[in-house]
C-alpha cells in the first residue's frame, strides 16, 4: 500500500512537472491531445492487424492440407496483405494530406479553412517553389526593416538636436528667472552656455553695428571738415578774410581734436583693437554702461521680465 | 527510480527523462502486480495510459516522434507551430483515416467466417469454391482500392524536390512564414514608431514655432556669426585708424600753422 502510495507521489510530481511543457492555451491542448488519442487508436488498430491468428506460422498451416484449403487459405492471406497494405498506404495519404493542407494554408493564407481532400499536380509542384518566394519576401522585409532603422536613426537625430535646443531654451528661461531651477544643474549650465553664446552674439552685432556706424560717420564728419579747411586755407591770402579764416580754422581745430578723442573713445570701448577670429565678449564692469538697447536683448534672451 | 525536481535546461534530456521514468514505472508496476488488488491495479494501468498519452501530446507538441507512435506514420511539424485551422485540418484527417481504416477492416474481416467455412467443409468442394470465390471477390475490390490509394499517394512526390523529404519542405516552410510574420510585426512597430516620431516632431516644431521669441542659437553661431560678418568689421575699424591717423596729421598742421600765423605780427 506504502509503495502504491509512493508510486501515485512520484507521477504527481511526474504530471506537475509535465504541465509546464503542455499547450498552454486551452484550444490547442485539446487539439493536440485530441491528435496524440487518434494517433494511439490508430496504433492500436495496427497491432490488432497484425495479431491476426491467420497471419501466423504459414507453415503448419499448409501442412498435410488439400489444395482448396490451401487455396482458401491463400486468399485469407491475401487479403490480409491488402489490409497491411490499405493500412499503411492509409495512413501515408493521411500525412501527405495534413503536410498539403499546411504547406496551402502557409502559402496562400487566404483560401479556404476546411481540409482539402484532393491536390492537383500543378498544385503539389509549387509547393517547393514557395521557398523561393518566402525567401524573396524575406529579403525584401529585412530592406524595408533597414530603410526604416535608417530613418528612426535620423529622426532620433533630429528629435535629439530639437529637444536639446528646446529643453536649453526653457532653461535658458529657467535660468533667467528669478527662482532659477537648481535642482537640474546640468540642463541649466548648458541652457548657460547657450544663454552666453546668444548674449555674445548680440553683443557681437552690437559692436559690430555700433563700429561700422562710428566709423562711418567719423569719416563723414572728417571728409566735411577736411573739405572746409581746404576752402579756408585756399581764402587765406585774400585781405580781411585772414582773421576770420583762422578763426574758423581754430574751430576747425577744435573739431579735429574733438572727433579725434571720440575716435580714441570708440577703440577704448571695443575690447580689442581687432576683431579677426576672436570672439571677445564686452563685460560693462556696471550696468549704466550698458546701452539700453543691449539691456532690452539680454533681458528678452533670458526671460528676465525686468 | 529517483525522482528529480531540477528541470534539465535541455529539452532533449528533459523529455528522455520523463520517458525513462514512464518506462521505469511500467516495469514497477508489473513487479507489484501480485500484491494489488485487480481494481487498484486497473485504476494505476489506466493512469499510467493517460501520462503516456500526455507525454505523446507533449512530445507532437514540440515535434519529437513518439516513440511507440512513430511505426506507424511519418512524424509531424511540431504541433506547437500550427495555427488552429492548421491543428483542426490534421485532427480531421486522422479522424478520417481512423474512420477508413475502420470500414475497411469491417470489409476485411468478412474473410475470416469464409473461411472457417471453407476449411470446415472439406467434403463438399463446390461449397469451399464459392467460399474461395467470394473471398477473391474481396480481394479483388481491395486491389482496385489499393491501385487508387497508391496513385494518390504517389502524385505528392511532386510536392517534394528531391534533396529534402516532404516533411522537411514543410518544416522549414512553417519556420519561414513564422520568420516572415515576426518580421511584419516588427516592421509594422517601426513604421508606428516612425509615424509617431515625424508626428511628435512636427507638432513641437510647430508649436515652438508659435512660441513668442526663438531659442537661443547653437554653440557654433557664434563662429559663424563672426567669420561672415568679420570684413564688414575690419573695414570700419580700418576706416577708423585712417581717419584717427589723418586727423591727427590735419591737427598737427593746422596747429603749425595757427601757431605760425600767430607769431606773424
Amino acid at each position: 500500500m506504502t509503495q502504491k502510495q509512493d508510486l501515485e507521489a512520484q507521477w504527481n510530481q511526474w504530471e506537475l512537472e509535465l504541465t509546464d511543457y503542455q499547450p498552454h492555451s486551452p484550444e490547442r491542448r485539446k487539439a493536440s491531445n485530441k491528435i496524440a488519442e487518434i494517433w494511439a487508436e490508430l496504433v492500436e488498430t495496427s497491432q490488432r492487424l497484425q495479431q491476426d491468428p491467420i497471419a501466423k506460422d504459414p507453415g503448419q498451416r499448409f501442412f498435410g492440407l488439400d489444395p482448396l484449403k490451401i487455396s482458401a487459405l491463400n486468399m485469407a492471406l491475401a487479403i490480409e496483405t491488402d489490409e497491411h497494405s490499405f493500412l499503411s498506404l492509409y495512413l501515408k495519404l493521411t500525412h501527405n494530406l495534413i503536410l498539403s493542407n499546411i504547406m496551402r494554408l502557409r502559402i496562400l493564407p487566404s483560401g479556404s479553412r476546411k481540409m482539402q481532400a484532393q491536390f492537383q499536380a500543378a498544385e503539389l509542384s509549387s509547393f517547393p517553389m514557395a521557398r523561393l518566394y518566402f525567401e524573396e519576401e524575406e529579403r525584401d522585409l529585412w530592406k524595408a526593416r533597414i530603410k526604416m532603422q535608417n530613418d528612426i536613426a535620423e529622426l532620433r537625430e533630429e528629435y535629439e538636436l530639437f529637444v536639446f535646443a528646446e529643453s536649453s531654451y526653457e532653461a535658458a528661461r529657467s535660468f533667467g528667472a528669478q527662482k532659477p531651477d537648481i535642482q537640474n544643474h546640468r540642463v541649466s549650465w548648458q541652457a548657460f552656455s547657450q544663454l552666453l553664446t546668444g548674449v555674445s552674439l548680440q553683443i557681437h552685432d552690437e559692436q559690430k553695428n555700433f563700429l561700422i556706424k562710428r566709423s562711418k560717420r567719423i569719416q563723414s564728419q572728417r571728409d566735411a571738415l577736411f573739405e572746409d579747411c581746404a576752402q579756408l586755407l585756399a581764402r587765406k591770402g585774400e585781405d580781411g578774410g585772414a582773421k576770420n579764416v583762422r578763426r574758423q580754422l581754430r574751430h576747425n581745430l577744435s573739431e579735429i581734436k574733438r572727433l579725434e578723442q571720440e575716435i580714441e573713445t570708440t577703440m577704448g570701448e571695443l575690447s580689442v583693437p581687432g576683431l579677426r577670429g576672436q570672439a571677445s565678449l564686452l563685460v560693462k564692469k556696471k550696468p549704466g554702461e550698458a546701452t539700453t538697447s543691449q539691456l532690452n536683448k539680454l533681458s528678452q534672451s533670458t526671460g528676465d521680465k525686468t | 527510480m529517483t525522482q528529480t525536481t531540477s528541470a534539465s535546461p535541455d529539452l532533449v534530456l528533459q523529455f528522455d527523462r520523463f520517458e525513462n521514468l514512464l518506462d521505469d514505472w511500467r516495469d514497477y508496476l508489473a513487479q507489484l502486480s501480485p500484491h494489488l488488488s485487480a481494481g487498484d491495479l486497473a485504476k494505476l494501468a489506466r493512469r499510467w495510459d493517460a501520462m503516456r498519452q500526455n507525454l505523446d501530446t507533449v512530445f507532437l507538441y514540440y515535434g519529437r516522434p513518439p516513440s511507440n507512435l512513430s511505426s506507424i506514420m511519418d512524424g509531424l511539424p511540431p504541433l506547437g507551430d500550427l495555427n488552429q485551422s492548421e491543428l483542426d485540418i490534421t485532427l480531421e484527417a486522422m479522424l478520417n483515416a481512423k474512420k477508413a481504416l475502420a470500414v475497411f477492416a469491417a470489409e476485411s474481416q468478412q474473410r475470416l467466417p469464409l473461411l472457417e467455412q471453407a476449411l470446415n467443409a472439406s467434403e463438399k468442394p463446390d461449397r469451399m469454391r464459392r467460399c474461395i470465390d467470394r473471398m477473391r471477390a474481396i480481394d479483388e475490390t481491395f486491389q482496385l482500392k489499393l491501385e487508387q490509394l497508391k496513385s494518390s499517394v504517389d502524385l505528392f512526390v511532386l510536392a517534394t524536390n528531391g534533396e529534402e523529404s516532404f516533411l522537411e519542405t514543410t518544416k522549414a516552410i512553417i519556420d519561414q512564414t513564422q520568420r516572415i510574420e515576426g518580421m511584419k510585426r516588427a516592421n509594422d512597430f517601426l513604421e508606428d514608431q516612425k509615424l509617431q516620431m515625424e508626428r511628435w516632431l512636427g507638432e513641437s516644431k510647430f508649436n515652438a514655432r508659435q512660441k513668442p521669441s526663438n531659442p537661443p542659437p547653437s554653440p557654433g553661431a557664434l563662429g559663424q556669426a563672426m567669420s561672415s560678418a568679420a570684413s564688414d568689421s575690419d573695414k570700419a575699424l580700418e576706416s577708423l585708424f585712417t581717419s584717427r591717423e589723418k586727423l591727427r596729421e590735419a591737427r598737427c598742421y593746422l596747429e603749425t600753422l595757427l601757431r605760425s600765423k600767430e607769431d606773424v605780427p
